[in-house]
């Protein structure tokens, strides 16, 4: 009987134990490094099958499917660089652009890549539309010969070569032509592309990614001949085994430890990520400025980066452009954390309350809302509970995983919410996600996008369309500044903090990393460029 | 004459094939105590359970104040209080923690609920034969298994039936609390024209108290009739078989008891 | 008469952990919620167990946590017991297509993940205290009610009980008839549900289901093991085993009461 109980006792410990860790799986793969074979291991989150239409739609799914896919522009830490297009040449009125390919960039398979599949490419996504490749602005792809393409837009787009010709993933026409529905083509020959890696094997379960180097990649020959992404629940413990390389999803404080520790060097670099509070405007009163301008002056930005993040971020500003951006203004309206001023908001817009129950009514409805906030995200919640009621709004926190939160406020089921997203940096197109649906030039990744009524504004719908045709950078750059004056002002959204990015790793293996200037395609903010298993040192 | 509880071609069958009641049927008549005997797995107590309700027979139907009986759940509360039945162990149809009071209680708040009139619980313990208000503080546990029986007969009182089934309520007894319950049934039986339907296989009991007999072999009635006509001339080569062997068993045991005495 | 005083103290750890839930506002040193104290502190006398990472009082948070947690864990069971147990009842109780529904249902609540439970409660539900409780509830009945069905399917044929039927006493007259039969079994899956309860408490508040910032151990446990510095230096002494030794003892002391509620 003694026994039983006891062993009862264990197991209840072992359960109580692992509940609060949450589901770890413990797959840990041991790969060594072969003498020949240079193995680089990273850690990863499982973000689907690599291929154009099935990876995840979010930033680090794009990433993953651009390791296999080419692009006729890319980035690097300094800015744009040509990829698949060797050179490109721009009309005097902006609208056409000739794009002059590289000659010797093959596709995996063998087939040279030529100007027809890059024809094939643009006009695929235009027929089957993608989170991440907005194509509105294009009037006509043609080819000229076998290796020179001309882009004919419709209007001018001022983002053009980074946000689109940098993009648009390069498909195969031989293999894709055939492909009906993309978004279930998960066949080996979907993850056929010209890139430096080809994908070897992708465990859908396990969420582990292993890409082999394409030793004939145009550019360069891989410096690696493996590289490994597994989803490692604890990426600090695994790197200090020696069971990954670098590690990228560490905390902060992990990381500065490691920094400390000197064992591993650690690089600290813009994560083009940013955490915001999102208003539903279907509710009437998130439609009054007043009330968002009390939210914005009740919160304590500071002390949330101090104590949630733990200074892993730097503070979010009302214009919602990250301060490192080129296209950062500074002279925008200013909230400074200022409780007495938010109440005296409320009380102004007709808030009070009205039966002292300590809640604030309006319209004969108190301020009380669900916020919905990712679970990494506890603490900002509390401490925004915390702010709210200092001013008379009530708010119930509702704590989800970052899938079902992005759904949620995709769909509009939310009243208010905290979430972040990367795609956060670089062209100031990244606007679009203020701008309404009557705007029809430039886009954002529908990740960032919410539901139901959205904050529309007539006079920043027309400038935001007019810089986008701007090209002269330097009055382009006073009409972002109007833009995110306007913003500043009316607050759509509440910019919290912009997170930093870490990687630490072991340099004695691999070394070469560095940040992308506004992040790779799109601003996906990263060290993992894939010019860095071609550019990089193997030690 | 005036029929009580009328029979008529039960059959019972368990798992489809084994026959337990062959076309049982009887008539009882009303103010009479009347037994029904025959070997163990005779069927006795199916056919009780039948009556009862907590049995459905396979095929044919009761008849109770000439109207047809159905199952537990189709019959009223006012037949089923009617019709009381008497459990055969009297240490498991009582909760041992439980008190006399709180027993008897069960009874009464199911009358009063439906509104039927019902014997205070002190004088059914009277007629039961166990007077004294003290009596109803006593928790089961303390009683003896005949004081428990009589308990049991006072909560069937209770609700006024008209007929109590009693399944060999005194096979556990010893042969003194035994003739008490048999001298409790006669009084209710004169006293209060209660009729009774025993099962029994106690010889005494067929002599003293009971007056018509049915014999039960093999699931089917193999004779009926009144006590005396039963007990001396049995028509029935079986009923002559379970007399003769009721009385062996009685007189093998005298023997043994004998035998048991003589010096070595 | 070791076993006696397991159970002396068992009952003696959980009354007090009840008691301090019940008073923790009286002895606690500060507000629970408040967070503006200096993050990461060692023990001192002004903070017995530190601060944690956002700046609260650690011990403030461990009693807010017995109020919380005892509370979802003992509401929890009580409903799921509840529900259990009647729909147990009823099986016995109705038996034929009743009972073939609610087998299945049970079957198909057992059957069907609890995280798809909770996804689809998770969906529907406003966060808070209550559905933390509802949505335990909702994914345990089934585990209780399968035993308490068996049970009460012996306990029914029971002639204590019969009596109660033949009386056409209601299903909540059976259960309560039937109580001191099942009481053993359901007091022992009361306490089972108790214990699942408090361990997945936190659990579900990362559901969307429960209210994340209610202060419970769960939650303690979990913020601990988040900071990275827990096993570097002794923080872990102060932060991370006090929520995780209260759910143990917590746990073990009702595994202890369970048992000889088992076994009575």
């Amino acid at each position: 009987m003694k026994k039983r109980l006891l062993c009862f006792i264990a197991a209840l410990m072992i359960i109580t134990a692992a509940l609060s860790i949450a589901a770890c799986s413990n797959n840990k793969t041991q790969y060594t490094a072969g003498q020949a074979e240079k193995v680089l291991r990273i850690d990863e989150e499982n973000l689907g099958y690599p291929s154009v239409y099935t990876v995840s739609s979010r930033g680090r799914g794009y990433l993953l499917m651009s390791f296999i896919f080419d692009t006729l522009t890319w980035k690097d830490e300094n800015g744009i660089i040509p990829l698949l297009a060797e050179k490109w040449d721009v009309s005097s009125d902006q609208k056409v652009w000739t794009f002059h390919l590289v000659k010797n960039a093959k596709f995996t398979d063998g087939k040279p890549l030529t100007a027809a599949d890059v024809k094939f490419s643009f006009d695929y996504l235009k027929a089957h539309p993608h989170p991440w490749v907005y194509l509105n602005m294009i009037d006509e792809v043609k080819t000229l010969d076998d290796y020179t393409v001309e882009i004919a837009l419709k209007q001018v787009y001022a983002p053009f070569v980074t946000d689109v010709a940098g993009n648009v993933p390069i498909m195969p026409k031989h293999i894709w032509e055939s492909v009906k529905e993309p978004e279930k083509f998960n066949t080996p020959e979907a993850v056929i592309g010209s890139g430096p890696l080809k994908l070897a094997k992708y465990d859908k379960d396990g969420g582990t990614y292993i890409y082999e180097a394409n030793k004939d990649y145009f550019y360069g020959k891989p410096v690696i001949d493996k590289l490994i992404l597994s989803s490692n629940q604890n990426s600090l413990q695994a790197l200090e085994n020696g069971e990954l390389d670098a590690a990228l999803r560490l905390k902060y404080g992990e990381a500065i430890k490691l920094k400390e520790g000197g064992k591993f060097k650690v690089i600290e670099g813009p994560g083009l990520w940013v955490a915001r509070v999102y208003f539903n405007f279907d509710i009437p009163e998130f439609n009054q400025r007043e009330f968002r301008q009390a939210l914005y002056y009740a919160l304590n930005r500071q002390e949330i980066v101090d104590k949630a993040t733990r200074n892993s971020t730097i503070i979010g500003n009302p214009g919602h452009i990250h301060p490192d951006s080129e296209w950062y203004f500074k002279d925008v309206k200013q909230y400074e954390f200022d409780p007495e001023k938010a109440k005296q908001l409320l009380d102004d817009a007709g808030m009070k309350d009205t039966n002292a129950d300590g809640i604030r009514d309006y319209n004969g409805k108190a301020l009380e809302y669900e916020f919905l906030v990712t679970d990494d995200k506890v603490n900002e919640a509390e401490m925004t509970k915390n702010y709210l009621a200092a001013i008379g709004i009530k708010i119930n926190v509702k704590a989800m995983d970052q899938t079902n939160v992005d759904s949620l406020i995709k769909e509009g089921k939310f009243q208010l919410a905290l979430s972040g997203h990367g795609s956060f940096g670089g062209d100031p197109v990244l606007l679009a996600r203020f701008a309404s649906k009557n705007v029809t030039v430039g886009s954002t990744p529908t990740v960032t996008a919410q539901g139901g009524r959205n904050w529309s504004s007539a006079r920043f719908d027309q400038l935001f369309a007019e810089q986008l045709k701007q090209t002269d950078k330097a009055k382009r750059y006073e009409q972002v500044a109007e833009l995110q004056k306007i913003i500043a002002e009316e607050l759509p959204t509440l910019t919290l903090y912009y997170k930093k990015i870490i990687l630490a790793y072991n340099q004695n293996k691999f070394d070469g990393w560095f940040f992308t200037k506004d992040g790779v395609a799109i601003a996906v903010p990263t060290v993992e460029n894939k010019l860095v298993f071609v550019r990089g040192h193997w030690k | 004459m005036n029929i009580l509880l009328e029979a008529v071609g039960l059959n019972k069958k368990f798992n489809g094939n084994t026959t337990v009641l062959n076309n049982v049927c009887l008539k009882i008549r009303r103010g009479g105590i009347a037994a029904l005997i025959g070997e163990s797995g005779g069927g006795k107590t199916t056919l009780c359970r039948v009556f009862t309700g907590l049995e459905k027979a396979s095929s044919g139907k009761v008849l109770f104040k000439g109207k047809e009986l159905g199952t537990l759940r189709g019959r009223s509360f006012d037949d089923c209080a009617s019709l009381q039945y008497i459990f055969q162990d009297p240490y498991a149809a009582l909760e041992e923690e439980s008190t006399v009071s709180s027993v008897l209680q069960e009874p009464v708040n199911m009358c009063s609920r439906r509104g039927r009139d019902y014997m205070p619980p002190q004088e059914a313990l009277t007629w039961a034969g166990l007077a004294g208000a003290a009596f109803l503080g006593r928790k089961i546990k303390t009683l003896s298994g005949g004081q428990r029986q009589r308990v049991s007969l006072a909560r069937s009182l209770i609700t006024r039936p008209d007929l109590i089934i009693a399944d060999e309520c005194t096979a556990m007894l010893d042969a003194q609390a035994a003739a008490e319950i048999g001298r409790i049934f006669k009084k209710l039986n004169q006293k209060l024209g209660l009729s009774f339907l025993i099962v029994t296989h106690d010889a005494q009991f067929l002599y003293q108290v009971v007056d018509y007999i049915y014999v039960l072999h093999e699931g089917a009635i193999v004779e009926a009739g009144p006590k005396d006509r039963v007990l001396n001339i049995p028509s029935a080569g079986y009923t002559r078989e379970y007399m003769e062997s009721m009385w062996e068993i009685e007189g093998g045991g005298l023997i043994e008891q004998d035998h048991l005495c003589q010096p070595q | 008469m070791s076993k006696k005083i397991a159970n002396k103290a068992a009952w003696a750890i959980v009354i007090t952990m009840l008691s301090v839930g019940a008073f923790y506002p009286f002895i606690s040193p500060y507000n629970a919620a408040d967070f503006s104290f200096r993050p990461l502190m060692d023990p001192s006398t002004a903070h017995l167990l530190g601060t944690d990472e956002m700046g609260h009082d650690l011990l403030s948070m461990l009693l807010a946590g017995f109020r919380i947690t005892l509370t979802i864990a003992l509401a929890a069971a009580l409903i799921s017991t509840f529900i259990g147990t009647v729909l147990a009842v009823a099986c016995a109780y109705y038996k034929n297509w009743v009972d073939t529904v609610i087998v299945k249902l049970t079957e198909l609540f057992i059957i069907v993940p609890e995280i798809v439970v909770l996804l689809f409660f998770a969906v529907l539900a406003k966060p808070g205290v209550y559905n933390t409780i509802l949505a335990i509830a909702l994914f345990s009945w089934s585990k209780v009610a399968r035993i308490i069905r068996a049970k009460s399917i012996t306990a029914i044929e029971k002639e204590k009980i019969q009596y109660t039927l033949l009386l056409k006493g209601s299903i909540w007259h059976v259960l309560i008839k039937m109580w001191r039969e099942l009481y053993p079994a359901v007091a022992t899956m009361f306490i089972f549900q108790c214990s699942k309860a408090a361990v997945y408490e936190s659990t579900l508040a990362f559901f969307g289901i429960g209210d994340p910032l209610a202060i419970t151990w769960g939650r303690m446990i979990r913020t601990a093991l988040n900071y990275e510095g827990i096993f570097t230096g002794g923080a872990y002494l102060w932060y991370l085993l006090p929520p995780i030794a209260c759910v143990c003892i917590f746990v073990v002391a009702l595994s202890v009461l369970a048992y000889d509620f088992e076994r009575e």
